[in-house]
């Protein structure tokens, strides 16, 4: 037997060894730079799964084509779970790759560390910016004046409804208001005698308060959580919502165990027809046809309103961005905007827009594709006619003592007190860790033109 | 009755008792594994909402057929199984000759070194040390390919293996080693001639425990192949499979993938169990 067991390692070391001598082994061949033959291979970095095929697709016509003729090969990765710590590590070690998707709020300490650059270093760099001229947002795409990276696709908030339930419960007439969404909850849950309920929360994902609640229900607040004009946070606008929301689950017509739902399991219980309504974002077509299929007959509506007059605010609509530069690109400047050009395109974006992966945020783009896109729910979510993009709000900066204002909502959602009281209290708290924490300058640097004062034309 | 008759019954109801605690422990213990492989036949939306349910309502292979190209099974096992390798065999000789040195040596300040190494058990830096690794690694060029990693395993020398090395090799009579030192062994010649050749079921235990580590290692690995993703391991591969889909996790996939990536253990521990099980009795009995 030992003699089995040593010859059994020795063959297996033997064949590892041998393999990785002629196979690359552990070594690294694919590092950047040259790729051989005047090949110059520029690397991409993206955390984008959903997009992967069509950009897998993109990527090779390009090194094919127009990349091959002028010597660049571009290496593109889909990083997983961990993209974020991918990037701080990579770009802490000098191992950035040229190019990387990036949107986050710890892209401020990249620009502070110096460690991307400015669109405009690129030679063509500013070409590139100007034709986003007067859409670039401060700390969201510009730092210091600069841009850094640029918007690519929208991120819109509805409302999904499961009509079946709605039919079955007699309800014609679909919601327009937080209080007919309540009243029709009750109904449909009485209704469903347990089998089925009104509404639904998935409180163990704090950013599904943030998705689902604040960013739509700007078109009633005129803001998310921070008013970009008075230089003031206010969570006590949100009332009407919170209200109703917190009247639900008195009413016990929200999804039991609610308080242990992730999003994941909120949304799969909506497409297992266990609920009748639930707040969605636009990347939620792909959800609900594709990973959680919903059988049934599912529309999208507008974001109810505080009042039967409408919401009388433009609806916010997050902008998503898509790459950054590194300092690495300093070697190759001139292909890595070549590469920075082409993932930019309007073409590469209306093929995005035809296959239902995105809703463009040129116009442009959407003017170039040769088909709408099919997928269910999907033109309901792009048809957004009066929009502003979210302004980015000083959350980091504040550094707010106590319970941060997702979880303060948890915890009222998971035990049910006075709304107004806590949402007070987070206006008190926020706004004098505000003026303790944030200096004038910073804060300025957070105040939105007149251009983009959010009332409906 | 007779009295042999009656010892028969108490004998064959201690059998009994036996049993049942041990048919009690063995479906807890794999239950959960049971559990775990029939779900990664689920849709995800079953999944998700039909939590209660053991057998999926429907068996759903794409899942692995999925999992299987999309976390790049072929390659990434590869990597997996080449990094696995080279650490098993060199933590096993770092090991077992540490074991041996903390056990027969004789050298001033040997029982507060090896406290001091017994104390790190307790202490986990986690991911604190890993950029520090790096920037190591990258002084000497071994940033970007799994043989950073392989080294670094290596060498941080792993205490519970050699805390297990050492109990084990004091339960070899120390009188072998002085017949072997009147035969005129030197230090090292008493490790290679006589305690290495008895040492096989430490060397599967610590085999077992390093390879399970190795196999299972995801942010090192990671990290040391951000420059070159071809690289990377199995584990890093299937734990992506889990943002593979749209703006939902793809647990169904991800569970198919872990599934997959288990095989090699179970077959691992399956051929060394006999040698495992010896390896950690000796050294918690006699250590």
């Amino acid at each position: 037997m030992k003699k089995r067991v040593c010859l059994l390692l020795l063959a297996v070391s033997v064949l590892v060894w041998g393999t990785s001598l002629f196979a690359g082994g552990g070594g690294d061949k694919s590092s950047g730079g040259s790729a051989g033959s005047g090949v110059t291979k520029i690397r991409v970095w993206s955390d984008n799964a959903s997009e992967k095929t069509v950009r897998d697709a993109q990527v090779a016509r390009f090194n094919a084509g127009e990349g091959k003729a002028k010597g660049i090969e571009i290496e593109y990765t889909v990083y997983g779970t961990n993209f974020a710590e991918a990037i701080d590590i990579a770009l802490k070690a000098g191992e950035a790759p040229e190019l990387f998707r990036q949107d986050g709020k710890v892209f401020t300490n990249y620009v502070g560390a110096e460690v991307v650059l400015p669109l405009s270093d690129l030679p063509g760099g500013q070409a590139l910016v100007d034709k986003y001229k007067g859409q670039l947002i401060p700390n969201l795409h510009t730092w210091n004046g600069k841009a850094y990276t640029l918007p690519y696709n929208v991120t819109t908030y509805k409302f999904v409804i499961n009509k079946d339930l709605f039919d079955a419960a007699g309800i014609t007439k679909l919601p327009t208001t937080w209080e007919e969404v309540r009243q029709a909850a009750k109904t449909i849950t009485t209704k469903g005698a347990g089998q089925y309920y009104g509404f639904v929360l998935g409180l163990q994902s704090p950013w599904t308060i943030t998705t689902y609640f604040l960013f739509p229900n700007g078109a009633n607040t005129g803001l998310a959580v921070f008013d970009n004009e008075k230089l003031q946070y206010n969570f006590s606008a949100h009332l009407p919502w919170v209200s109703s929301v917190v009247g639900m689950i008195n009413d016990r017509s929200v999804f039991p165990g609610y308080e242990n739902l992730d999003a994941d399991q909120m949304r799969a219980q909506f497409a297992a027809g266990r609920v009748a309504m639930i707040p969605g974002a636009s990347f939620d077509v792909g959800v609900y046809t594709d990973q959680f299929p919903a059988n049934f007959n599912w529309v999208v509506i507008d974001v109810p309103a505080f009042t039967a007059s409408g919401a009388p605010y433009k609806a916010i609509v997050s902008a998503t961005n898509l790459l950054a530069v590194s300092t690495t690109a300093k070697k190759n400047p001139e292909k890595t905007m070549e590469v920075l050009n082409f993932f930019y395109s309007d073409e590469n974006m209306a093929e995005m827009y035809e296959a239902g992966l995105y809703i463009p945020f040129r116009s442009e783009a959407v003017a170039l594709a040769k088909k709408a896109p099919t997928a269910r729910g999907f033109a309901e979510f792009a048809d957004v006619p009066q929009k502003i993009i979210l302004l980015p709000s000083p959350d980091t900066e504040t550094a707010v003592e106590g319970l941060v204002y997702r979880d303060a909502l948890i915890r009222l959602f998971s035990r049910p007190t006075d709304a107004a009281a806590v949402l007070q209290e987070l206006d008190t708290r926020y706004n004098a860790a505000l003026k303790k924490n944030v200096d004038s300058a910073t804060l300025n640097g957070f105040k939105a033109d007149a251009a983009r004062v959010v009332r409906k034309e | 009755m007779t009295i042999s008759g009656s010892a028969r019954i108490q004998k064959n109801a201690t059998s009994g008792l036996i049993y049942a605690v041990l048919i009690v422990v063995f479906i807890f213990s794999m239950f959960p594994v049971f559990y775990t492989f029939m779900a990664s036949f689920k849709s995800n939306k079953e999944l998700l909402t039909a939590g209660n349910r053991v057998i999926p309502s429907q068996f759903v292979v794409d899942n692995y057929v999925q999992a299987w190209k999309l976390a790049n099974f072929k390659q990434y096992t590869y990597n997996s199984v080449f990094m696995s390798v080279f650490i098993v065999g060199g933590v096993i000789v770092t090991s077992v000759v540490c074991g041996y040195v903390f056990a027969r040596g004789q050298f001033r300040g040997k029982q507060f070194m090896y406290y001091m190494l017994l104390s790190s058990m307790f202490v986990s830096l986690g991911s604190l040390t890993l950029y520090p690794l790096l920037m190591i690694a990258k002084v000497v060029s071994l940033n970007r390919s799994l043989w950073g990693v392989i080294i670094i395993r290596i060498f941080a020398v792993n205490t519970t293996n050699v805390f297990i090395a050492r109990g084990y090799i004091e339960s070899i009579p120390r009188e072998i080693d002085e017949a072997a030192k009147v035969d005129g062994c030197s230090f090292f010649q008493i490790f290679r001639h006589v305690i290495a050749p008895l040492c096989t079921p430490v060397v599967a235990t610590v085999g077992i425990l390093t390879f399970r580590n190795a196999w299972n290692d995801y942010l090192l690995p990671m990290v040391f192949t951000l420059s070159n993703p071809k690289r990377m391991p199995l584990v890093v591969g299937v734990i992506n499979l889990k943002s593979s889909g749209e703006a939902a996790s793809s647990w169904n996939l991800m569970l198919a993938g872990t599934a997959i990536s288990v095989i090699p253990m179970i077959v691992i521990y399956i051929i060394f169990n006999r040698y495992f099980i010896d390896g950690l009795t000796s050294g918690s009995v006699k250590g």
